[in-house]
C-alpha cells in the first residue's frame, strides 16, 4: 500500500498542478519572483494541486480500506489548506492566521476521542527513553502541534523550491522512519506527502514555475505535524523540521513577534544584480536566508542548495531519532 | 558542493549540537526529574510533586532553548561585517 500510495499522490499532483497553473494565470493570480533579475509574474496558489492529489490519493486508499489514522490526517491537512486559501483570496493579519492554524488540531482531538484504541494522544515515544507519559501538560501543547510546524513551514516558503524540497525531505524521513519504527499507517501517510511534495518540487523548483501560496506550505506543515502526532513521533518531527523551527523561531525573535511584511522596515535580505545579500542591520530579521548569507554573498540557487543541506542534515538526524526510539539505556 | 558546506557547516553544526540537547534533556527529565517525590503525605503530595515537575521541566526547556538563542547570537556577532564572496 505504500508504494501505491507514493505513486497515486504523485501522479495525481504531478497532472492536477498544472491544470490550476493555467486557471491562475487566467484570472491574474500571480506572484512576482523578487529574487529574479527580471521579476517575472508567477502563478499563485498552486498548493491547490497539492490539495487535490492528497484528497485522490487519500479518498482511493479510505476507499480501500477504511483507517481513522489516515482520514485524521487528511482533515487536519484540509483544515489547514483552506486556512491557507482564505490567506491567498482575502490576505488575514499574521496573528489572525496563526490563530486559525491554531484550530488545526480539533480532527486529531476528536478522532482521538471516537477512535481512543487507534489515535493514542498523551503518550509521546522518546528517543533512548521509551514510551513517555504526559496527561494535562500534552493537552496544553496538543494545539500547538500542528500550528508551530504549519507556520513554520509557511515562513520558509521564500525562495524556489525551498519549501517543498524542505518537505519532501522531511516526508521521506518520516517514511523510513515510519517504516524502522514498523507503523503501517504513518508510513503510507508519509508516502502521500512524499509523492505531493515530489511532485509539486518539479514545478516549484528553480526557476520556479508555480508558487504553493499559503494553501500548499500551511497544508505541508500541518500534515508533517499530524503525522507526528498520530504516529506518536513527536520528537523526530521536531527534528526533521529543524531549519524550519530554526527561521521562524528566530526571524519571529529578532523582529519581536508576529507582524505583517509591511510592519517591518527591514528585509533580511538585499538583492544586487544576480547576488543576494545578507542586511546587516541589526533590525533585520534573522531569517535563515539571513544567517546563511552572513557567510558571504550567494545566487539564489546557491542559497537553495544551502538550505537542502541543511533541510538533509535534519532528515538524517530524524531516521537517527527514530533508531534511538529502540534503543532502551 | 565545497561553497554549500562552507556556508552551512556552522548553522549545522547547532543544529546538531541543538539535537542532541534535545535528546539529552529529555533524558534528564525522565531520569532526574520524573523520579523525585517529596517526603509528605496527603492529597496535597501528589499536587505539590505534579507542580515541582512541571515547573523544573520547564526550566530544562527554558534553558535549553536560552543556549540555542546564545549559539546562534554567537553566530551573528561572529558573522556581522562579512558580506563579501
Amino acid at each position: 500500500m505504500i508504494i501505491q500510495a507514493l505513486i497515486i499522490s504523485f501522479i495525481s499532483t504531478l497532472i492536477s498542478t498544472p491544470l490550476i497553473m493555467k486557471y491562475m494565470l487566467k484570472i491574474g493570480k500571480v506572484g512576482v519572483d523578487v529574487h529574479k533579475p527580471n521579476k517575472p509574474d508567477v502563478p499563485q496558489m498552486c498548493g491547490l494541486g497539492m490539495l487535490i492529489g492528497l484528497i485522490v490519493s487519500t479518498t482511493i486508499i479510505l476507499f480501500v480500506e477504511y483507517d481513522p489514522k489516515i482520514l485524521t490526517f487528511t482533515l487536519t491537512s484540509i483544515m489547514a489548506a483552506a486556512i491557507g486559501i482564505m490567506d491567498d483570496i482575502i490576505v488575514l493579519r499574521a496573528k489572525i492566521k496563526t490563530s486559525l492554524t491554531v484550530l488545526c488540531f480539533i480532527p486529531i482531538a476528536l478522532m482521538a476521542l471516537i477512535y481512543p484504541q487507534q489515535i493514542i494522544l498523551g503518550r509521546p515515544r522518546m528517543p533512548l527513553i521509551g514510551g513517555f507519559r504526559l496527561t494535562i501538560v500534552y493537552w496544553i501543547l496538543l494545539p500547538f502541534t500542528i500550528a508551530v510546524p504549519a507556520n513554520a513551514v509557511n515562513m520558509m516558503d521564500t525562495y524556489n523550491g525551498v519549501m517543498s524540497g524542505g518537505c519532501a525531505m522531511a516526508a521521506t524521513s518520516l517514511l523510513i522512519s515510519s517504516i524502522i519504527l514498523g507503523q503501517q499507517s504513518e508510513a503510507i501517510m508519509s508516502a502521500i506527502l512524499l509523492g505531493i511534495t515530489l511532485a509539486f518540487y518539479y514545478y516549484n523548483r528553480y526557476p520556479a514555475k508555480a508558487f504553493p501560496g499559503d494553501t500548499g506550505s500551511l497544508m505541508l506543515g500541518a500534515a508533517i505535524g499530524s503525522i507526528a502526532v498520530i504516529g506518536r513521533m513527536e520528537i523526530v518531527g521536531i527534528t526533521v523540521i529543524m531549519p524550519f523551527i530554526m527561521n521562524a523561531f528566530h526571524s519571529l525573535r529578532s523582529v519581536g513577534g508576529l507582524l505583517e511584511r509591511r510592519e517591518i522596515g527591514e528585509r533580511p535580505v538585499k538583492v544586487i544584480d544576480n547576488y543576494i545579500e545578507a542586511n546587516l542591520n541589526p533590525k533585520a530579521p534573522k531569517t535563515l536566508a539571513n544567517l546563511i548569507l552572513r557567510k558571504g554573498r550567494a545566487t539564489e540557487i546557491e542559497l537553495i542548495h544551502a538550505y537542502h543541506a541543511l533541510c538533509l542534515i535534519s532528515s538524517i538526524m530524524g531516521v537517527v531519532t527514530s533508531i534511538l526510539m529502540l534503543v532502551r539505556i | 558542493m565545497k561553497k554549500t558546506i562552507s556556508r552551512v557547516g556552522e548553522l549545522a553544526s547547532i543544529m546538531i549540537i541543538v539535537w542532541m540537547l534535545m535528546i539529552l534533556m529529555l533524558l534528564f527529565i525522565d531520569r532526574i526529574i520524573v523520579p523525585i517525590t517529596i517526603p509528605i503525605n496527603g492529597t496535597w503530595k501528589i499536587i505539590f510533586e505534579s507542580i515541582i515537575k512541571l515547573l523544573m521541566s520547564g526550566a530544562t526547556a527554558l534553558l535549553w532553548f536560552f543556549i540555542w538563542i546564545q549559539l546562534v547570537e554567537r553566530y551573528v556577532s561572529k558573522t556581522s561585517g562579512r558580506n563579501n564572496v
